[in-house]
């Protein structure tokens, strides 16, 4: 899959300002296809929005993003909607929908004004419904279910768009731990199975190490590093990122890094005394 | 656990708007070929060219009504966005009138130009509450201004053009009277192509109502589906006024009926708004017929009358009416005082330049020979000029005490007692007792009035008491009560044949022919001001919230029930004493807000000193402008405040990032 010459993904010397502010400056980054990318950094760094970028939702200053050999300003939003699927951190539940019209509501890139759904969307939002597992909850309402199941039919309905490429923001926000891996395996499975490109914004750095497979740190609008887990799991390279004091669990595979809490003097004292 | 109850309620009764819409049918076509004519012939051409018009002239205007409101909720998720409130109505009201003035010649423009003056107005009340992203009270609020500004100056064109006033209540209440198959042959190709046009728009704002940014992601094209949205829903509504006149509340309580019938998904949501506007107008105009025949029941009162009492029950049963929003309208003005002093300087300046100047200027000495009580021509123009000016000033200043403390203590930038049915309500109170007992005495007519805006506020509170006076819902309520009372008064003058002239004296307002005993006896209630000072700092602790208010100790119900009982006896005096001038109490809290930031006790004094010179400013204006002929003083107070209300709102937004 990664044989292909360019990647499928790829941001050019990317600038972006909000509001006045430059919250990106000169960044380039590429992803290739059926990989899984996690962006980690320190809050306002700029990785929602190189993310909300990469999705098309904010045009760059400067810059472009290609989806494969096209730009993406050059598609038009229901081009992209086709091919690049996006799950914004927070929704805005409009009451009275069931699952399945959530779900449904993801085919409108295919199906725009009309809303028609031929043999071939219908056959996408069953797809979807079943990857996550959805099938007795379908005419459910959005409203009657758990937090956990609630973010598993949004990711059904990114998931109906059919595209390559899914951008989630902080996909496990708001879960408790057992939905957390519920989800994060979901979309790995995903992955291993029909090579869906995925690029997360993840806050749990092992999380983000266990179920990515290439780690992206971000700290003021730039790229500080990238590579494997093994590789960017280092404590040394954390600390300058987080400003944090890390260790990192021996033999742990998948690496694990954990927080110092307290000072080294304050930990001998405390050894001392246990 | 809630949540599942409540939708699994709302979903129930899922046949309801089919079947009523079955009911009325059935009663509608009874009445249509109900023979009351011998001749068969005629019965023949009334049923042709008289009935059945006026029955599809109702259902398309109902139905245009329903899918406008429809489409303005779904696009800005916004249960309480509507034609009428956003100010589309006025706007296509303004118009339609222009394109009656319009010379002969050019008459076939019809309802473009309705069109046009409704898009104008949907398109000023966006850009001043900050675009399709407004929070719903700043869009409730920049619709109310531009609504008031543009109904004013509907009015005023048509005191300008007519010499006479008779039409005014009929102008306004709206009719549907068909004189043939005309006004649907000209205005339902407009309607085809917006109801085609709304029909296509159903999944796309069924995304929408995810969310901007996920609707983005998912293909749709924000900025113009909405601008396609505000396009069609202003048709709809422009085919609406055409064939009927302004008629609020359908393009309100419609989609919320819909709702009510568990059709929430937009696909379903947009038909059935559509049936139930219809519904609603058709339930209206059966009344009209039914009790009045035709000129009898202005058919806007017939709307009042069966929306009011739906929209109440609505805002009561809707769980999840209110979208959580917190918008505090003046967070970011700084702490400023010379506002105050500049307003107090105004007040004695305008007194006297509203006693020197005039049809007629004053003599020297005129003043003077008042004092002394000597008679002359310049005592005699003393003794008309001073009670109105001094009227106007305290009736201002009073309405805008009163709005002042309803907004702190339903913590609502919509409260006032216009909004909140007390102006209506001391105004009908008031206007009944004089029609039954022509030679009441002053105080009587007094009494009546504070009688009527306690009872209004009574029902507002008691009727919203179960859900803690929560502010979208009490704003919904006091919009309802006040067009009901609105309605009735429009109805009593109707039916006891008023004299027109009196009539508009009594809907908008006036300090017209009031003599110093008017004056003299509503002077000494300005004293109220000193138990409002007192109440306003007070009230600022019930900002903390009622719990930790109780926690610091400050006797909340007792508080709130004294706030609001003087809230109400100021605006029943003013009432009493100039009629139900609108606009001032609404609008003076949030200028003195806007002028000296949010310390309650200066906004309680700029707020009363802007109502004053807000008030003398209009009316000062409203008998000088046009003289000899006299611009109601609630279309002056509108003419002059919305436009400053309005221009407030837009700097604030662009001083907010």
């Amino acid at each position: 899959m990664s044989a292909s010459p360019f990647p499928l993904l790829q941001a050019d010397a990317l600038r972006v300002e909000l509001g006045g502010n430059t919250i990106i400056d000169s960044l380039s980054v590429g992803f290739d296809a059926g990989r899984i990318y996690a962006l980690c950094g320190p809050n306002g760094c700029g990785k929602s929005t190189l993310l909300r970028t990469l999705a098309g939702l904010i045009a760059p200053a400067a810059g472009a993003v290609r989806l494969g050999e096209q730009s993406l300003s050059a598609l038009s939003a229901r081009e992209r909607a086709k091919r690049l699927a996006m799950l914004a951190q927070s929704h805005t539940t409009p009451p009275g929908l069931t699952v399945h019209e959530l779900v449904a509501c993801g085919r409108f890139a295919h199906t725009g004004f009309n809303h028609s759904l031929g043999s071939e969307d219908r056959l996408a939002i069953e797809r979807a419904i079943a990857l996550t597992g959805l099938e007795s909850l379908a005419e459910r309402d959005l409203a009657t279910l758990s937090g956990g199941q609630r973010q598993r039919a949004w990711l059904a309905m990114a998931l109906a768009q059919g595209g390559e490429v899914l951008l989630l923001d902080e996909p496990t926000t708001y879960l408790d731990v057992h939905h957390q891996i519920d989800v994060l395996a979901t979309v790995r499975r995903l992955n291993e199975e029909h090579g869906l490109t995925v690029i997360w914004v993840l806050h749990d750095l092992n999380q983000a190490a266990a179920f990515s497979d290439e780690l992206l740190l971000m700290k003021s609008g730039s790229l500080r590093a990238r590579g494997t887990p093994q590789q960017i799991m280092q404590p040394a390279l954390l600390k300058d990122i987080f400003d944090v004091e890390m260790w990192r669990l021996p033999d742990s595979h998948p690496p694990v890094c954990l927080p110092r809490y307290v000072s080294q003097p304050q930990e001998a004292a405390w050894l001392q005394s246990a | 656990m809630a949540a599942i109850r409540l939708s699994q309620r709302s979903a129930a009764p899922r046949w309801a708007v089919p079947a009523a819409l079955l009911a009325v049918m059935a009663l509608l076509s009874a009445n249509l070929f109900h023979a009351q004519l011998t001749d068969p012939a005629l019965a023949r051409a009334v049923l042709l060219e008289l009935k059945l018009p006026r029955f599809a002239a109702t259902l398309l205007a109902g139905a245009a009504l329903g899918l406008a409101g429809a489409l303005l909720q779904l696009s800005t998720r916004n249960p309480l966005a509507a034609p009428s409130v956003l100010g589309v109505t006025s706007g296509a009201q303004i118009g339609l009138m222009l394109s009656l003035l319009l010379p002969a010649s050019l008459k076939f423009i019809g309802v473009p130009a309705v069109f046009a003056g409704a898009l104008l107005a949907a398109l000023l009340t966006f850009a001043v509450a900050g675009g399709w992203r407004a929070t719903p009270l700043r869009l409730i609020l920049a619709g109310t201004a531009t609504s008031l500004l543009l109904a004013a100056l509907a009015s005023l064109l048509l005191i300008l053009n007519e010499q006479h006033i008779a039409g005014l209540a009929l102008w306004s209440a709206g009719s549907l009277f068909q004189d043939g198959w005309g006004g649907i042959r000209q205005t339902l190709p407009w309607f085809a192509l917006a109801a085609f046009g709304a029909w296509h728009l159903r999944q796309p704002l069924a995304v929408l109502g995810l969310g901007d940014e996920a609707a983005a992601t998912l293909g749709v094209r924000i900025a113009s589906l909405r601008r396609r949205v505000l396009v069609i829903a202003t048709l709809l509504a422009a085919v609406a006024v055409s064939l009927a006149g302004p008629i609020a509340f359908v393009g309100l309580i419609a989609p919320n009926l819909a709702r009510l019938a568990g059709q929430w998904h937009p696909r379903r949501l947009v038909p059935a708004a559509a049936l139930a506007g219809a519904l609603l107008l058709a339930l209206a105009d059966a009344a009209v017929q039914g009790i009045g025949g035709n000129g009898g029941l202005p058919l806007g009162v017939a709307t009042a009358l069966v929306g009011t009492p739906l929209l109440i029950w609505l805002v009561q049963r809707q769980s999840r009416l209110v979208p959580p929003s917190n918008d505090a309208l003046a967070d970011t003005t700084p702490a400023r005082r010379w506002p105050v002093l500049l307003l107090a300087l105004l007040v004695p300046l305008l007194l006297f330049v509203g006693l020197r100047y005039g049809s007629r200027p004053l003599p020297a000495y005129a003043l003077f020979d008042w004092l002394a009580q000597i008679p002359s021509a310049g005592a005699l123009l003393v003794e008309l000029r001073l009670p109105r000016l001094i009227l106007a000033l305290s009736a201002g200043a009073l309405l805008a005490l009163s709005g002042c403390l309803l907004q702190q203590v339903v913590r609502n930038p919509l409260a006032g007692p216009e909004l909140m049915g007390v102006s209506q309500g001391a105004g009908l109170a008031a206007l009944a007792l004089v029609l039954a007992w022509p030679a009441a005495p002053l105080p009587m007519q007094w009494l009546a009035a504070v009688a009527g805006a306690a009872l209004v506020l009574a029902v507002a509170l008691a009727v919203n008491r179960r859900h803690d006076y929560e502010p979208v819902r009490l704003a919904l309520t006091g919009i309802a009560l006040s067009a009901l009372l609105g309605a009735l008064a429009t109805l009593l003058i109707v039916s006891a044949k008023v004299q027109a002239a009196q009539a508009v004296v009594w809907l908008a307002g006036s300090s017209y022919g009031r003599g110093l005993d008017s004056a003299e006896a509503l002077l000494p209630w300005l004293l109220l001001a000193l138990p409002g000072q007192w109440l306003a700092r007070a009230l600022g602790f019930l900002a903390f919230g009622d719990d930790q208010a109780k926690a610091l100790g400050v006797p909340v119900a007792r508080l709130r029930l004294g706030a609001l009982s003087l809230a109400a006896l100021a605006a029943a005096v003013a009432v009493a004493a100039v009629g139900p001038v609108g606009f001032v109490g609404l609008a003076a809290p949030h200028m003195a807000g806007l002028l000296v930031g949010q310390n309650p006790r200066w906004r309680l004094a700029c707020a009363m000193l802007t109502g004053a010179v807000l008030t003398g400013l209009a009316d000062m204006l409203g008998r000088s402008l046009l003289a000899p002929l006299d611009i109601p003083l609630g279309l002056m107070t509108s003419v002059l405040g919305a436009p400053y209300l309005l221009v407030l709102l837009a700097r604030q937004r662009r001083s907010r990032p």
